[in-house]
């Protein structure tokens, strides 16, 4: 059975048998905890578990849009720096503008998705490709964050500015539900209303999508705008939760968000993704670093075990779905 | 003169299918050396099928062809390259970026010490081209920079220089006027007087009478006749071989009265137009009508129905639907009004294959069955599924049967539903039975005559003049990117239809 | 208008440069200063060879964004190597067969495999650079290269480094290449319309294959260079330089479309880059202000570049 088989969306009542392989990233995530449970006794902890999830609850911000644009056959590479950006600009807001913390963090999300639908404007009007346009953005925007965030000079925050970020319900990190949260609703909207479903019909043939009267190009650009806004949400929450904003916030996060929205299903040639297994490849990325932390691997061969995992699922994307022309 | 007496390429019994499609029935033919022989047939006779198998991009299912009495069976491109059979296809194969040149001599076979030899490669382009009478075309220029005309020049020229014993020239006029189309024609008179061999399609009859020296003609899939262009063979014996069908027994019962409803036009196209692409168009559609529109290949029918959904770009021209002009015109407009459109090709566009059949049905309509946050009304989408399998008879396992699994007529079908589904008032057909089994092709004729009866107008572009004749209340015809005429039910005959789109008149004196 | 201004972009590089060279004559007292110059040859150099393995690319239709990390590798590499002894022919034999080890990778992920140029390589990208520092210490650093190595980066043939004339020399062998073998032709006729190459009956993949071989090999002959001029490896090498290339082969007149472009355009191009980050630290501007410049640079150039397209297609009737 191919890894990515086409999900259906749900439309016929009758149909509730699971498609298995399509969940091959669930019980890659499981394999991996079980393995690290059974071989690490410092791993099946509360706090490491927890931790985990924290980890992966900011990083999630950064998959949301992503999943949604490669759904429709589009690659945002800017995420990660739109990610730093958010930091840098909550930061802008707040000590050069003296803003509260509630206003700058959805300025900063104003600011990004005001790019994003720059970018997602030239991508549809002039037919571009989305990976070279967004990888310029991608340069432009980390020049920025670091010239901002030089400025600062290391200023941190005050902590009514940053405590929000750790506030706990019933136990557990509020940024954590809201991953659940959040990736319940998309899952249960891009399967459900027409607003989201009419992705998947873009990103299986955009032309037939348009001939039978679907705006797709407005849908693109809303989609880039939104990736770039809740990137900078994740961000702002990374950078208050480290207590100052930093040029390592969103540094080569684009890597694991590829990895883990194609490892959940996606395909970078559209029509296939799901928000649930994306939040899967999440948290299986942060998962395994944690893993091969353990083991004392350090960071560097952990980038080259990433690196050929997002190569090797590139390489089985190509050989499933490919168009077969 | 050519020697008539031996064959040179001996084309035998080719059978060829495509799925339930016979393209090709035991098609014989054979060229002698160094004539011009044109390959005749209406769209989907079976002529490019034929060329295909001759260079190697398709194997045929039995048969084969003998080249100087040799039996041969090219299995690629670069194979029929070495027996020597070149063809330039429609679509032209040339490199913009490279000069005039170096399009000519891709191989770069001129070298002087290890190097390129570009004052020799130039030279020999200019020889060639001077040969051919391209003075005006210099051997250093962009290829991007010379007309359309110029390139299809340059790419029959690197099939010269190669010196193949056969070439096959796929509609070389299609992109060029007529004094560049007769720049063509002399040229391939004097490559005639060198020895070379021609198969020649085009649908210039024209151009075929001046040119041809035997004329084969082709009708679904069937070899007709092969006629000699000895000055006995007129341009009306032509149209008679290629539209010959005995009608009497086909399926086809041929309409003798319009549907005219009087009334408010549903549909008015405004002088429609695009520099190379389409002629000041106009068309006005009845409610209940089937408004047919003919051309043969390249005569402009599938621009003009794209421009008129807003598929493509136009240069002029306006699209009003019941009274309103649609502004700006796009596909989304169109779908709003109330106007859907069949696609002809539904592997590029109009079908889903890869989802379930429930979920092409419910693309068209989201907006209509979504209720509180766009949230679908599932149960009754899936209803409206199952009603729509049933009238159309459908074969599906199940609602959630992808298109993809279905047969060509079934994949037919489901896109045409997907059209119905949101209950449109006007239905742009294109081209609806390309390439489905006979059975579908009537269900399918019988879903159109039952639609229109309900009131809705159909804009019919067909390629295949019987079911036109049988289901259009009216016919217009295309020729050279222009409408030329419209027949009325009543005055259907092929040879009159025919007539207008190969000369552009009924009238064969004029 | 603006395409035909386009179309003759090697002139459009040298104009480019020729304006900064007169803004920083001007603006800085110490532009001509030999040491200036110096860290100008310094820093062309080695790019320029980088880009004109990119320029290749360019003219097949795809690109590498993996060269940067093979410059690192083979930066810490020969580290690696001089530590272990190893006299300087085996060191650079060693290093640039490691080059040319990655640019066979790159090409059979995308011309065998059929992978997305960008993925792919981008994976490389992190592969190589995840391997180059697991081999980097920080006392690497602090340890020079033996002396003969040394003098690759820094010793002089008539006023110019050793590394410009290699490039002067490579500038060269990739002009007569592009222009004047067969081999080289083929490139363009490849990026120019590949279906039509195919067609007539050259084999594209093998062409790419060797297209990012050789710039592996070019990158690392770029990273031996490098390392040599810094005297000991460092950490920092090659970050970044990837896009440097990129956006410098397409001012000097590539397109991501392909078929177009000549080595002078690449010399020119990085001559351009290197102006401007010489204009950055000269008249003490941030240098991030670069990445800026050169991101929205690239976004500029990719819109123009699928502007022209799409006009010529709507001229051509296709839309």
């Amino acid at each position: 059975m191919p890894l990515n088989t086409g999900r259906t969306l749900g439309l016929n009542p009758k149909r509730r048998r699971i498609d298995f392989a399509s969940w091959v990233i669930l019980y890659l995530t499981l394999a991996l905890f079980f393995f690290l449970s059974a071989s690490r006794s410092s791993f099946l902890t509360v706090g490491n578990i927890h931790s985990i999830l924290y980890d992966t609850s900011f990083r999630f911000f950064a998959a949301i849009g992503f999943t949604l644009l490669i759904i429709m056959g589009e690659l945002d590479l800017s995420v990660g720096s739109m990610f730093g950006f958010g930091g840098a600009m909550m930061g802008l807001f707040i000590f050069n503008y003296q803003l509260p913390v509630e206003a700058a963090i959805p300025l900063a999300m104003l600011v990004a998705g005001l790019i994003g639908l720059a970018v997602g404007f030239l991508v549809t009007t002039f037919r571009l490709n989305s990976m070279m346009v967004t990888i310029g953005v991608m340069m432009a925007v980390k020049g920025v964050n670091w010239i901002l965030i030089q400025r600062f000079g290391g200023r941190q925050l005050a902590r009514a500015q940053y405590n929000f970020v750790t506030l706990e319900l019933f136990g557990i990190k509020w940024t954590i539900l809201v991953m659940l949260v959040v990736a319940l609703i998309f899952e249960i909207f891009l399967t459900r209303s027409r607003h989201l479903k009419q992705l998947y019909y873009i990103g299986h043939n955009f032309s037939t999508s348009v001939l039978y009267g679907l705006n797709a190009n407005a849908v693109k650009c809303a989609c880039f705008a939104l990736s770039a806004a809740l990137s900078a949400f994740g961000g702002a929450l990374m950078t208050a939760r480290l207590k100052h904003p930093h040029v390592t916030v969103g540094a080569n996060l684009e890597i694991s968000v590829i990895t883990a929205a194609v490892i959940g299903g996606a395909s970078i040639f559209g029509g296939r993704g799901s928000m649930i297994r994306t939040m899967l490849g999440v948290l299986f990325v942060s998962l395994l670093q944690n893993g091969l932390t353990s083991f004392n691997i350090n960071t560097y061969v952990q980038q080259i075990i990433l690196g050929a995992i997002l190569v090797l699922a590139i390489y089985i994307d190509v050989r499933v779905n490919a168009k077969k022309a | 003169m050519p020697d008539l007496a031996s064959p040179f390429l001996d084309i035998r019994n080719i059978t060829k299918s495509f799925g339930v499609v016979k393209a090709l029935l035991d098609v014989s033919i054979s060229v002698t050396k160094g004539e011009i022989h044109t390959v005749l047939g209406e769209n989907g006779a079976g002529k490019s099928t034929l060329m295909k198998i001759l260079t190697g991009e398709f194997a045929p299912d039995t048969g084969y062809f003998e080249l100087e009495g040799q039996r041969l069976r090219a299995t690629s491109p670069a194979a029929a390259h070495a027996m020597g059979i070149h063809m330039v296809h429609q679509e032209l194969a040339v490199f913009e970026n490279m000069t005039v040149a170096e399009n000519i001599f891709p191989y770069h076979n001129f070298k002087k010490a290890g190097c390129i030899d570009y004052h020799r490669l130039f030279q020999e382009a200019r020889e060639k081209l001077g040969l051919f009478g391209l003075k005006t075309i210099a051997p250093e220029a962009p290829m991007a920079s010379i007309s359309l005309a110029g390139q299809q020049m340059v790419e029959i020229l690197r099939c010269i220089v190669a010196e193949p014993k056969v070439i096959i020239l796929d509609e070389p006029t299609s992109g060029l006027n007529d004094h560049e189309a007769d720049m063509l024609l002399e040229i391939l008179r004097h490559l005639k007087a060198t020895g070379l061999t021609i198969l020649y399609i085009s649908h210039r009859f024209k151009e075929i009478m001046a040119i041809s020296d035997r004329i084969s003609i082709l009708r679904d899939g069937r070899f007709v006749t092969t006629l000699a262009n000895d000055g006995s063979v007129s341009e009306n014996d032509l149209i008679n071989n290629m539209v010959g069908r005995d009608l009497s027994r086909s399926l086809y019962q041929i309409k003798t009265t319009g549907n005219a409803k009087s009334g408010a036009p549903l549909l008015q196209v405004r002088g429609l137009a695009k520099a190379r692409a389409l002629n000041d168009s106009s068309l006005d559609l009845n409610p209940g009508e089937i408004l047919g529109v003919f051309g043969l290949e390249g005569s402009g029918t599938s621009k003009l129905s794209r421009m008129m959904y807003g598929l493509e770009t136009s240069d002029a021209g306006k699209v009003i639907v019941k009274g309103r002009h649609i502004s700006p015109l796009t596909p989304r407009r169109m779908v709003a009004e109330g106007v859907m459109y069949l696609n002809n090709n539904r592997k590029v566009a109009g079908l889903l294959p890869e989802l379930p059949v429930t979920d092409n049905f419910s693309l068209p309509v989201l907006q209509k069955f979504s209720r509180f946050l766009g949230f679908l009304d599932l149960p009754r989408l899936g209803n409206l599924a199952t009603n729509f399998v049933k009238a159309f008879a459908i074969a599906l396992p199940s609602l959630a049967t992808k298109p993809a699994n279905l047969s060509g007529g079934n994949q037919q079908k489901v896109m045409l539903s997907i059209c119905l589904v949101p209950e449109p008032e006007i239905l742009i057909v294109n081209e609806p039975t390309r390439g489905i089994d006979v059975g579908a092709k009537t269900e399918i004729h019988r879903f159109l005559l039952d639609i229109a009866s309900r009131g809705v107008g159909i804009v019919m572009f067909s390629s295949e003049l019987p079911e036109l004749m049988s289901l259009a209340d009216r016919i217009q015809i295309m020729r050279n990117n222009s409408i030329v005429g419209e027949v009325k039910a009543g005055d259907y005959t092929e040879q009159a239809i025919m007539r207008y789109a190969a000369v552009g008149s009924d009238n064969l004196a004029v | 208008m603006l395409a035909k201004l386009f179309r003759k972009n090697e002139s459009i590089a040298l104009g480019l440069c020729l304006i900064l060279v007169v803004v920083l004559t001007f603006a800085s007292g110490v532009f001509w200063t030999q040491s200036n110059l110096n860290s100008l040859q310094a820093s062309i150099s080695p790019t320029a060879i980088m880009a004109f393995g990119m320029m290749i690319l360019l003219i097949c239709g795809y690109f590498d964004l993996s060269i940067g990390s093979i410059m690192l590798l083979v930066g810490i590499l020969a580290g690696r190597l001089s530590q272990l002894g190893l006299n300087t022919p085996s060191i650079i034999v060693l290093v640039l067969l490691a080059g040319l080890a990655v640019g066979c990778l790159n090409g059979f992920l995308v011309a065998i495999l059929k992978i997305n140029a960008l993925i792919a390589t981008i994976g490389v990208q992190y592969i190589g650079y995840g391997l180059a520092m697991t081999m980097w210490d920080k006392e690497m650093q602090h340890r020079k290269f033996p002396a003969n190595f040394i003098a690759l980066g820094e010793d002089r043939f008539f006023g110019l480094y050793y590394m410009t004339w290699i490039m002067l020399a490579l500038l060269l062998v990739f002009t007569f290449f592009l222009r004047y073998t067969a081999a080289g032709r083929r490139l363009y006729f490849v990026g120019g319309n590949r279906e039509a190459a195919r067609l007539i009956g050259f084999n594209d993949r093998r062409i790419v294959f060797l297209c990012y071989a050789c710039t592996g090999l070019l990158a690392a002959v770029a990273g031996v260079l490098a390392v040599a001029r810094i005297q000991s490896p460092t950490q920092y090498l090659g970050g970044g330089i990837h896009m440097t290339c990129m956006i410098a082969c397409v001012i000097g007149g590539g397109s991501f479309a392909g078929g177009r472009g000549i080595a002078l355009g690449a010399f020119l191009g990085v001559s351009f880059m290197s102006l401007l980050t010489n204009m950055f630290n000269l008249l003490e501007m941030n240098t991030q202000l670069q990445n800026v410049v050169v991101g929205v640079t690239l976004v500029a150039v990719i819109v123009i570049d699928g502007y022209v397209t799409l006009k010529k297609m709507r001229a051509m009737g296709k839309i």
